[in-house]
């Protein structure tokens, strides 16, 4: 046996002409394979893709609601802003004031404006601690304890201050969705009516309506009750009466 | 010789052409008669060496050793001869059992003839026998890994080897036997 596979392990056969040429087209053409994983990898990312794509989606949304939330805020808190610039005015054009009526009915609309002003401030000092915005209230509530003492103001800023709370009640009406009115239709009406003359053309009794109660229920139907000393009568009883 | 192989491995590990194709003109004569000595065709048997070649170079990170790489191979173009002559050609085995007896008696016949034809045997030998007789004798299977290849009983691989070494005798006899009658005759 051991000759026979010796012989067996020396025994060799040649390869025919283009044998290999055929196996390496054979291989050449392998890569193909190669690329299904790719393509399944990159199903992969674009489902990535696509979930972060919509998560961005989502989070824009979201931050697009809080951005005009803030919008809102920051459009008061600019008008703020231009109160102490427009009381700093007033205090260096202070020579130039003459109108002692005007004066007295301006520091009223001035008190007014101020309690706005300190309403608005309590506000954004709950909301918004910067330090730039707080030494701007500072100088707002310096300036307006300061005027009502020195008694002068100057009239073309008052209308800004004072038309703000206006403005802003114009804006919530406007929000509010107005309720519509309605109106009764002819045919409606008439139909009404018609149900009213069926009422009092037929009795209850004969629509079969009210007659088996008045049969059937044991419950005592006096004409007058009292109570606490007082008679209560039936309204039938006094009109009969 | 080794580190040469060691080289070529390596490089052919990472899909160089040149590299696979010296490992071809290394070992493809030899597969190919390995491929030959079940399939007996030539042509059938370039195809399974072009297709075990193919899987050798496409999966050749499965083979971790240079040192293996001559067995593993060999090992491919065997299951793939095997599973071309079980699709092509109905092998069938008789189910006999199998005596220790019969095998003992048979042992040592075949040592007598030293110049035997392989091819030509190949040839001849029913392919139940050849099956069996490759892989028990040339790639030094056991009965129960032979069974397990062939999808047989371990005693059906047994009495398949017996007879396969008989049915060799025979044929040496007959030959010595033709031998002597045209020695005789001049």
């Amino acid at each position: 046996m051991q000759s026979l596979k010796s012989k067996y392990e020396q025994q060799e056969m040649k390869v025919s002409e283009g044998f290999w040429d055929r196996l390496e087209e054979k291989l050449d053409q392998s890569p193909a394979k190669k690329e299904k994983p790719n393509i399944i990898w990159l199903r992969y990312a674009a489902a990535v893709i696509f979930l972060f794509g919509l998560g961005g989606i989502l989070w824009m949304t979201n931050n697009k609601a809080e951005v005009n939330g803030d919008q809102q805020f920051a459009s008061q808190s600019e008008n703020e802003k231009s109160i102490p610039a427009s009381v700093k005015k007033s205090e260096n054009a202070e020579a130039v004031k003459s109108n002692p009526i005007n004066l007295i009915l301006d520091s009223d609309n001035q008190k007014f404006a101020v309690k706005n002003e300190d309403s608005l401030t309590r506000f954004t000092l709950n909301e918004v601690e910067t330090p730039r915005m707080k030494n701007s209230i500072r100088k707002e509530k310096l300036a307006s304890n300061q005027i009502p003492e020195k008694e002068l103001i100057i009239k073309k800023e008052e209308p800004q201050i004072v038309s703000k709370p206006e403005e802003q009640l114009a804006h919530t009406d406007i929000q509010k969705p107005r309720e519509k009115v309605k109106y009764v239709s002819s045919s409606d009406l008439l139909f009404g009516v018609e149900i009213d003359k069926a009422k009092t053309e037929t009795p209850k009794s004969a629509m079969g309506i009210n007659t088996l109660k008045k049969n059937d229920s044991d419950f005592p139907n006096p004409k007058r009750i009292k109570l606490f000393g007082i008679t209560l009568y039936e309204k039938d009883s006094i009109t009969t009466k | 010789m080794k580190q040469d192989l060691q080289h070529i491995f390596s490089k052919a590990k990472k899909n160089d052409r040149l590299a696979q194709k010296s490992l071809f003109e290394m070992f493809s004569g030899k597969m190919l008669s390995v491929a030959n000595s079940y399939i007996n065709n030539r042509d059938d048997a370039e195809d399974v060496l072009m297709n075990a070649f193919y899987k050798a170079f496409t999966k050749i990170e499965d083979c971790k050793n240079y040192e293996s790489f001559p067995f593993w191979l060999r090992k491919i173009v065997v299951n793939d001869a095997i599973t071309f002559v079980r699709k092509n050609k109905h092998v069938l085995y008789a189910e006999t059992e199998f005596t220790d007896a019969i095998a003992d008696q048979r042992e040592d016949v075949s040592e007598l003839s030293q110049d035997i034809d392989l091819e030509i045997v190949f040839k001849e030998m029913p392919v139940g026998y050849k099956l069996v007789f490759n892989l028990a004798v040339f790639e030094e299977k056991k009965h129960q890994e032979i069974a397990e290849i062939l999808n047989i009983s371990e005693g059906t691989s047994k009495s398949q080897l017996s007879k396969a070494k008989k049915w060799l005798q025979d044929y040496f006899n007959q030959q010595q036997n033709t031998k002597q009658n045209a020695e005789s005759e001049i």
